[in-house]
């Protein structure tokens, strides 16, 4: 296998021009994905995860724009190519899988019926029925040939969900990206769902970007992490050591939210504060309003620097290779019950 | 299942007709004056001619009595005679209906042949230049009145190209050429309104697919744009459209009146007018069920038309 990326974005920008002036929703990201790696793209709702996946395949809804960066998806910049060639890697190079599976599919055609579609977008080859049949097996739906020709409004969400998994390997692409693909589902369910993406894109060897909120997803499913916060990312590391040493205040904060299910009695600690408006950026280091660490150097935005081997943070406490220190409470605990 | 389902929907429409019938009639019964005033004339009659006319038409019984005969002579086809033109009320309604459905139908399929594709273009570019060209030209048309589109090209028409339209009525039987030159103007004149109204519904209802997630996710799968539109969106689109279409049929009813005047068209809604104004009580209540039973039926046929276009309103 080569070492070159799947996915290599850099200084990623993209913006939306609304009436009120206009909102980077992602501001100078950069991350790669390597073959059959899992990087999980962490943040809160607003923080530019999403905007981020919709970039990479050119599918930024109006009126966002990509304003500057490069995208290489295989090696060809995604932003240089035009609309049919980039339509020709869309599901073939790159498959997606979207956050709420009652609204994926279209209603008025069978689920067969819109696999066929994915893969006669791409190749007319006669084998199109066992490959459907194949692909929905796959995915663990019982009796396929049955389940082809359903519609979607007879399925339920996990099903639903399994097949737009399947829509998304079916092409058998390099890369796989995932919006927060089990938020929508059923706490019972998102285990499945999560296990079944993990099993596939091992047997596949497809790499994963995996978009999501859940610090319990990314411990699961991912080899390495980018945290995103308002637009930028502020923390990347391979997942272990991110857990063990968290070098960014807001990271910290998001591993110490997590519920500890062995002590339900205990009180989980939240972050304080929300997310500023991305509209009104405040100077200086974005999470500065709600860190207890914060002092005069944080007036001055701060780069995404290595702090050790693969990991780097966006913050000048750190970036010298300092770590957190626990004197004070990062958090602020509430009654969990 | 299936026809149980037809069964209770006929029943249905039957209620609402019969709902509908007495309405007429008692409407008929509410206006003062009646029947026998318009035969015996308003002065120099005795009372004992009223009494005498009012006993053969059978209206010195009780309203619902009256109702009843009413009813079931008009189940019968009989609507009985006009006091005014002395022929039968179904004879002049089975003149007038194929007039006024040629009509009508021509309009719906004119106005969707042309208002479906320029309300889908419109949406695909939507607030680009050709959605403007289509929509600022169609809704200029629609915001003038019918009467004045009418008596405009009833203008333009007989001085620019007399050849091209006919003013008076020819039915096709007679001589077709001349059938098609005289519905030419009174056809022109309805579809301008609503041609643009199925453009403007077109192009909502697929604004509003366009937008969905199902649209995302084929476009992600690598889908062609035109085919996304076409057949992924339209289809979506085509519910909401259907049954507007089948409403517009209803609109259409009343347009008829205007249109029928207009250009003397011996149709349903010019009948009504003349026997409105005549007083001719019969012809109006027949007149009324008539329209009543079309807007019925189109409603029934919408209905029964969406499971085949949406695969959620089919049964298990």
């Amino acid at each position: 296998m080569n070492n070159r990326p799947v996915l290599r974005v850099e200084n990623l920008t993209t913006r939306f021009h609304t009436g009120q002036g206009a909102v980077t929703a992602v501001d100078g990201v950069s991350f790669e994905v390597a073959p059959g790696e899992t990087l999980g793209l962490v943040g809160e709702s607003g923080s530019g995860k999403s905007v981020t996946a919709m970039s990479v395949l050119g599918l930024v809804p109006k009126p966002g724009r990509i304003v500057r960066g490069a995208i290489e998806l295989n090696g060809s910049d995604m932003l240089t190519l035009r609309n049919e060639e980039l339509r020709r890697r869309r599901g073939k190079e790159c498959g997606m899988v979207f956050q709420n599976p009652m609204t994926a599919l279209n209603p008025s055609f069978s689920v067969g019926w819109q696999m066929r579609e994915a893969i006669t977008a791409h190749d007319k080859r006669s084998d199109v029925d066992t490959r459907i049949h194949r692909a929905l097996a796959d995915v663990g739906m019982p009796d396929p040939q049955r389940q082809a020709a359903s519609f979607p409004h007879q399925m339920s969400g996990g099903m639903r969900q399994r097949v737009v998994i399947a829509m998304g390997m079916i092409n058998d692409p390099q890369l796989l990206i995932a919006d927060e693909p089990t938020t929508a589902l059923d706490v019972t369910i998102q285990a499945q769902v999560l296990s079944l993406m993990k099993t596939l894109t091992r047997e596949h060897g497809t790499a994963l970007l995996l978009i999501t909120h859940n610090m319990g997803v990314v411990a699961n499913m991912c080899d390495r992490v980018a945290v995103m916060y308002a637009g930028e990312i502020v923390e990347e590391a391979p997942v272990d050591e991110l857990f063990a040493s968290s070098r960014h205040p807001y990271t910290r904060g998001l591993l110490r939210s997590i519920p500890n299910p062995d002590r339900p009695r205990q009180k989980t600690p939240t972050l304080p504060g929300s997310p500023p408006n991305m509209a009104q950026l405040p100077t200086g280091c974005r999470f500065r309003p709600r860190c207890v660490f914060a002092d005069s150097r944080c007036d001055a935005h701060p780069d995404l620097l290595a702090v050790a081997d693969r990991h780097k943070a966006r913050c000048w406490k750190t970036q010298n290779g300092e770590l957190l220190t626990e004197t004070k409470s990062l958090t602020e605990t509430t009654d969990a019950n | 299942m299936m026809l149980r389902v037809i069964g209770i929907r006929l029943l249905g429409m039957a209620t609402v007709l019969l709902a509908v019938s007495a309405l007429v009639f008692a409407f008929g019964a509410l206006i003062p004056g009646d029947l026998t005033s318009v035969i015996v004339g308003q002065e120099g009659a005795t009372e004992e001619q009223f009494e005498e006319v009012r006993r053969k038409l059978g209206l010195d019984k009780p309203l619902v009595v009256q109702y009843f005969f009413w009813l079931t002579n008009a189940l019968q086809g009989d609507f009985g005679t006009s006091p005014i033109t002395g022929r039968t009320v179904a004879a002049d309604l089975l003149q007038q209906i194929p007039v006024s459905l040629e009509l009508a139908l021509l309009t719906l399929l004119v106005s969707t042949l042309i208002g479906l594709p320029a309300g889908i273009v419109a949406a695909v570019h939507a607030n680009k230049r050709l959605d403007i060209l289509i929509r600022t030209s169609l809704l200029v048309t629609f915001s003038v009145p019918i009467f004045v589109i009418g008596i405009l090209l009833l203008l333009v028409g007989s001085r620019w190209a007399p050849d091209l339209f006919r003013v008076s009525f020819t039915p096709w039987a007679e001589d077709p050429m001349m059938h098609i030159r005289s519905m030419a103007m009174p056809l022109l004149t309805i579809a301008f309104p609503i041609t643009a109204m199925t453009m403007q519904m077109t192009r909502g209802a697929m604004l509003e697919v366009l937008h969905s997630h199902y649209v995302v996710t084929a476009r992600a799968v690598g889908v062609r744009e035109k085919r996304i539109e076409y057949l992924h969106a339209l289809r979506n689109a085509l519910p909401p459209i259907v049954t507007f279409i089948g409403f517009q049929l209803g609109i259409l009813l009343g347009g008829l009146i205007v249109v029928e005047q207009i250009f003397s068209l011996p149709g349903l809604g010019r009948g009504m007018l003349e026997a409105i104004n005549t007083r001719d009580y019969p012809m109006v209540s027949a007149t009324t069920l008539v329209f009543a039973t079309a807007f019925v039926i189109i409603n029934a046929l919408v209905d029964m038309l969406y499971p085949l276009l949406d695969p959620r309103q089919r049964g298990r």
